[in-house]
């Protein structure tokens, strides 16, 4: 079942341009979809129509199954959105800040000093927790933004680009649980800049730009599809001079670098990996030398994001 | 808990800090006892209604019913606050409609507005002379009403359109101002006031706020009641439309 189906949405502000320009997407139940795209690409937008925020200027957009046209009051109740924009109780302590929170999402009594004790000790919020959002730092106000939100159980949960300000610990620590949450049915919908984060808690993404989708599928498909020149660098013993040659003469178009001597490796910049690692095999054997070292950069979801935005900038 | 009374709490729990309750307590009552004794000493007692009055006992209803512009400010500032600080989308995200926000603001001032006027009441017994019946509460029960909600909503309306802290401030103590100063709140409006003061006291709300609690304080209340509470079902009206309109235009962060 789909938490998100998304049919030709179109968003204007001023009936003129269309900062999302006809997408089409869904995202299934349990599922962590990211959604990537520079600044200005319409992420933000379409996170604003999914959480009912903003009306669609076109197309149908379900969410858990609702039209969000119709039904925003209901799916409010279901969803949690942690937005981009920086939002706090400026005057009230972290803890207060969360009793408030646990009051508007009418947790019971009884439970909301178990979850917040729980949050605080998770979350390490502890030494800050009677100081007020005023007085903590950006990183500490963004933590307290994010764990208030998970003070309710939400069957879906947007994240406008949730780690913005983190340290790298906090940053960690968020994710993973972010992850359990999925693996417990929750369906994540999450957009970030940092790719690394992408990589590491999507299930797919989508790559967005001018208001357009560009590429949605799982990571490794993407990789695979949008596989390009790779990087292999390799360190030898005895000549590698004469290895560089060989590479040069045998792997048509590739570039082939390096100082050439023991100390430093001979990078290889190639889209036939198996070929130059044919001639690496033929020149130890022939040469009777010995590899030292040898790695092929993968294709990172970097790679595949600034080959898709870069091609739609290019056109 | 109702949804309305959850963001009516929050909104005073948030609103509500030691420097702001200072505030709305201290400077009405400044204005009672220190511009009202000091005043009293040079203007002992005057013919008001056809009774000798003392000038606190004459300035007490006014800052009573200055009071719903104490409650209508923060209103205001409460709808700004949350604009400026990412509360406001972030409430609009949750299962909250913009109709109950507006509510809750609504009911949360006129708590305000009340304490803030029962504090006045309780400073002022001791020193003014107060003849007031079960009606006359009632007629000032309304009275704060009807006034907070037509001040209530002018300040809502600025909250929802300024863009800046700035614009805000300065708008506000404007209105602030001209508003107090072009009523019967610290003088009489009699045939010796300058025309055109007294024609702007007569289109100005809090004019018919006052005098209505006036005379109930002073048991003179009567026809001009009507009068009055028609002027002020009429003035809140209108301005509760207006920040009803210029609320459902609210624009949210411009993020794409």
């Amino acid at each position: 079942m789909n938490s998100i189906e998304v049919s030709d949405l179109k968003v204007s502000y001023d009936g003129k341009k269309y900062v999302v320009d006809g997408l089409s997407f869904d995202v299934e139940e349990g599922e962590i979809f990211g959604f990537l795209g520079p600044n200005g690409a319409g992420k933000t937008t379409t996170i604003r129509v999914l959480t009912t925020l903003i009306k669609p200027t076109q197309g149908i957009v379900n969410v858990l199954g609702m039209d969000v046209t119709k039904r925003g009051l209901e799916i409010r109740k279901r969803i949690g959105v942690i937005l981009q924009q920086p939002s706090y109780e400026w005057n009230l302590s972290v803890e207060k800040n969360m009793y408030i929170y646990a009051t508007l999402w009418n947790i019971p009594r009884s439970q909301v000093k178990k979850r917040i004790d729980e949050l605080i000790e998770k979350f390490d919020l502890a030494e800050i927790r009677k100081v007020s959002a005023a007085d903590i730092s950006i990183g500490q106000r963004r933590r307290l933004q994010l764990v208030r939100e998970l003070i309710h159980d939400s069957e879906l949960l947007f994240l406008d680009e949730p780690t913005i300000g983190l340290d790298p610990i906090a940053r960690k620590n968020l994710l993973t649980y972010f992850k359990s949450l999925a693996k417990d049915g929750t369906t994540i919908f999450f957009t970030t800049h940092n790719l690394e984060e992408a990589d590491f808690l999507c299930d797919r993404v989508g790559i967005i730009n001018h208001g357009r989708l560009y590429a949605i599928d799982s990571i490794d498909n993407l990789k695979a599809t949008y596989e390009g020149d790779r990087t292999i660098e390799v360190l030898v013993n005895k000549a590698p001079e004469r290895l560089a040659e060989k590479l040069k003469s045998r792997l048509v178009g590739a570039v082939v670098d390096g100082t050439f001597n023991k100390e430093s490796p001979i990078k290889i910049v190639t889209n036939k990996v198996p070929d130059a690692m044919e001639i690496i095999n033929e020149y130890i054997k022939e040469e009777g030398d010995s590899l030292l070292w040898l790695n092929i950069k993968k294709t990172e979801l970097e790679d595949v994001f600034f080959k898709v935005v870069g091609e739609q900038q290019n056109e | 808990m109702n949804s309305t009374i959850r963001l009516t709490y929050r909104i005073i729990r948030s609103a509500l800090d030691v420097n702001t309750i200072s505030f709305l307590i201290l400077l009405p009552v400044g204005y009672l006892l220190i511009m009202g004794l000091m005043m009293g000493s040079i203007i002992h007692s005057f013919n008001y209604g056809g009774s000798n009055l003392s000038y606190v006992s004459f300035i007490a209803p006014g800052i009573v019913a200055d009071q719903i512009l104490m409650g209508g400010s923060m209103a205001g500032w409460v709808l700004w606050s949350d604009k400026r600080t990412g509360m406001l989308e972030q409430i609009f995200s949750m299962p909250f409609s913009r109709f109950q926000y507006q509510l809750s603001n609504l009911i949360a001032m006129i708590l305000v507005t009340f304490g803030g006027a029962l504090i006045m009441i309780l400073v002022a017994i001791p020193f003014i002379s107060i003849n007031i019946t079960a009606y006359g509460f009632l007629l000032v029960f309304i009275y704060l009403v009807l006034g907070t909600l037509t001040f209530g909503s002018i300040m809502l309306a600025l909250g929802a359109t300024v863009r800046s802290n700035q614009v805000f401030n300065v708008i506000s103590n404007i209105m602030f101002f001209v508003v107090t100063f072009t009523s019967s709140v610290f003088y009489p409006i009699t045939s010796q006031t300058p025309r055109p003061l007294a024609m702007a006291a007569m289109l100005n709300p809090l004019t018919y706020v006052v005098d209505g609690i006036r005379g109930a304080f002073l048991n003179t209340s009567g026809v001009a009641d009507i009068y009055y509470i028609a002027v002020l079902v009429t003035t809140s009206a209108i301005f509760m439309a207006i920040a009803s309109y210029t609320y459902k235009r609210i624009k949210l962060s411009a993020t794409v």
